[in-house]
């Protein structure tokens, strides 16, 4: 289940256990709700197909941050997300 | 030439005891692997066409056995259906299970027993050379069996992709089998040992093996990535795991029926199976156009019309295994079966999502590396050359089944041919994302992006 909450640098999202392409779906549907212009996720994998979709919509992310756990194996990753405001 | 490239770094956060900070793509297996298998699949497309133009007296006729049409068959089946199903399986599966591996060695080493091996297992069979083919052939089971135990090894570690992992373990499974039956069907040009004790005879393990090969690894393995890639293409939900799972048992139990009936030579278990995949084959088309429908993607271009015309193929290819058994002297009802599974089907699929998988490992890359997705233009297409592969596709399709079903040798060379046109202009897209690969690890400069 997606966690979600607000805080100074904006939205958070937590997709942590959603098979692919959900966490995609979560997120667009975030940024075609228009309320919010920058949002972190916090997920297990990079989200690669989504910075062509966020192209697309004049968003641009940035991969920030990506650890695992040496023994259990288990990823760790935060992306930011922001409207591009070069367009 | 550097075909990792360079790491990405970024801000650190402690999320775990222990932790280190890894390369953010390490999931993203070297281009090189994946796009040799595209690459190759492209070129035996040529050469299955080629050789189907070249046999075309014998393709209404043909009911097996060494010669060109065997050769220009598996050139498909091998060269360009299993080569795209390695190639995708490689590039997709540690993407979307999340699960890096070890080392790319075996990935590596099932291209370099594989592509040879079908090269030499076609040579064989188009020169009715069985030392030729049986070298062949071993090296490309040899090849198809490492790939298994890698995919094998992805399926056992994911504890996401269910349905694909479902699916996935039983084509495995197939494609033992399937190895085993080819290289005793190649052993019994020259031995003739099957027929005798318990073992089928030469027609019935032929069938097993068609069936094993077009339905069980390949059919279940398209089916079972359909529930990976319809989804992220279309940007939906993935499908209710219920009517998924009931379409993975009904077509699993088809599978079985039609593989018994086929070993024992018994026409009426065979039959039996058909119902069985007709009902499948409908749930699982039920569920990708749902996802279709719901997804947040609506225009799927060219690629998603290939997609749709494989399915309605996937439909039809049953239909005529059923009539290939019932009335096999009417229309050349065998080997219109035979061509709707795999030209019609499998290929016509395969295409449609090759065309999209293509452009997205070339946009993968370019993010790895920091430089915004290609356009088509700059994968050396503007739209025209994979448009001119749909209609020669579709054109080829409908002239070759009205050849074969009509006996009327010349339209089969003129569909054939058209079919050759299809393929270059495939193999023209697919070397143009191979060229942009290159320079993207080149540093050779790529297009300016307005």
């Amino acid at each position: 289940m997606t966690k979600r909450w607000q805080e100074d640098d904006g939205l958070h999202l937590d997709l942590h256990g959603l098979s692919p392409p959900e966490p995609m779906i979560k997120v667009l549907q975030e940024i075609e709700g228009g309320e919010y212009n920058h949002i972190v996720l916090h997920m297990d994998r990079d989200p690669i197909h989504l910075y062509e979709e966020l192209a697309e919509r004049g968003w641009r992310g940035q991969l920030v941050s990506h650890q695992v756990d040496e023994i259990s194996g288990d990823v760790a990753v935060i992306v930011e997300l922001s409207l591009d405001t070069k367009e | 030439m550097n075909s990792l490239g360079p790491k990405q770094s970024g801000r650190r956060h402690l999320a775990f005891p222990g932790e280190v900070l890894v390369g953010a793509h390490d999931w993203l297996i070297p281009y090189s692997i994946p796009l040799r298998f595209f690459v190759a699949a492209s070129f035996f497309q040529v050469l299955a066409w080629g050789l189907m133009a070249l046999g075309y007296g014998d393709v209404a006729g043909f009911r097996g056995g060494p010669g060109v049409i065997l050769a220009a068959l598996h050139a498909l089946t091998l060269g360009v259906l299993a080569m795209t199903a390695m190639g995708a399986a490689y590039q997709l599966l540690s993407v979307a299970s999340g699960i890096t591996l070890k080392s790319y060695f075996m990935c590596r080493l099932s291209s370099w027993a594989f592509l040879p091996g079908t090269f030499l297992l076609v040579g064989g069979m188009f020169h009715s050379n069985t030392t030729l083919m049986f070298v062949g052939g071993v090296l490309a089971v040899f090849g198809l069996l490492v790939f298994g135990a890698v995919i094998g090894w992805i399926f056992y570690k994911t504890q996401t992709l269910v349905m694909t992992v479902q699916h996935g373990w039983i084509a495995l499974a197939s494609l033992v089998l399937l190895g085993l039956a080819g290289v005793s069907l190649i052993l019994d040009f020259d031995t003739g040992f099957l027929g005798t004790s318990t073992l089928a005879a030469h027609a019935e393990l032929a069938l097993t093996h068609a069936i094993l090969g077009g339905f069980g690894f390949m059919g279940l393995m398209v089916m079972g990535f359909s529930y990976i890639l319809v989804p992220m293409f279309a940007l939906s939900p993935a499908p209710d795991p219920k009517p998924s799972t009931l379409a993975f048992g009904l077509g699993a139990l088809g599978l079985v029926l039609a593989l018994s009936g086929a070993w024992l030579g018994a026409t009426l278990l065979t039959l039996s199976a058909v119902p069985l995949g007709l009902a499948a084959a409908s749930i699982h088309i039920w569920l990708m156009f749902k996802a279709m429908r719901t997804g947040m993607k609506k225009r799927l271009g060219v690629s998603f019309v290939m997609v749709r015309l494989g399915w309605a193929l996937m439909v039809l290819a049953i239909l005529l295994g059923g009539l290939s058994l019932m009335f096999p002297e009417i229309l050349n009802m065998p080997a219109l079966f035979g061509f709707t599974l795999t030209f019609g089907w499998l290929l016509t699929f395969l295409t449609g999502v090759l065309q999209r998988i293509l452009p997205f490992l070339a946009a993968m890359h370019a993010h790895k590396l920091s430089q915004p997705a290609p356009r088509l233009s700059e994968l050396g297409q503007e739209g025209k050359v994979l448009k001119t592969h749909m209609i020669a596709h579709c054109s080829a399709l409908t002239l070759v089944a009205l050849g074969i079903a009509s006996d009327q040798d010349l339209i089969i060379l003129v569909g054939a041919l058209v079919g050759m046109v299809g393929a270059v202009s495939f193999l023209w897209f697919t070397l143009g994302v191979s060229r942009y690969l290159g320079k993207l690890y080149n540093n050779e400069p790529l297009p300016e992006q307005p």
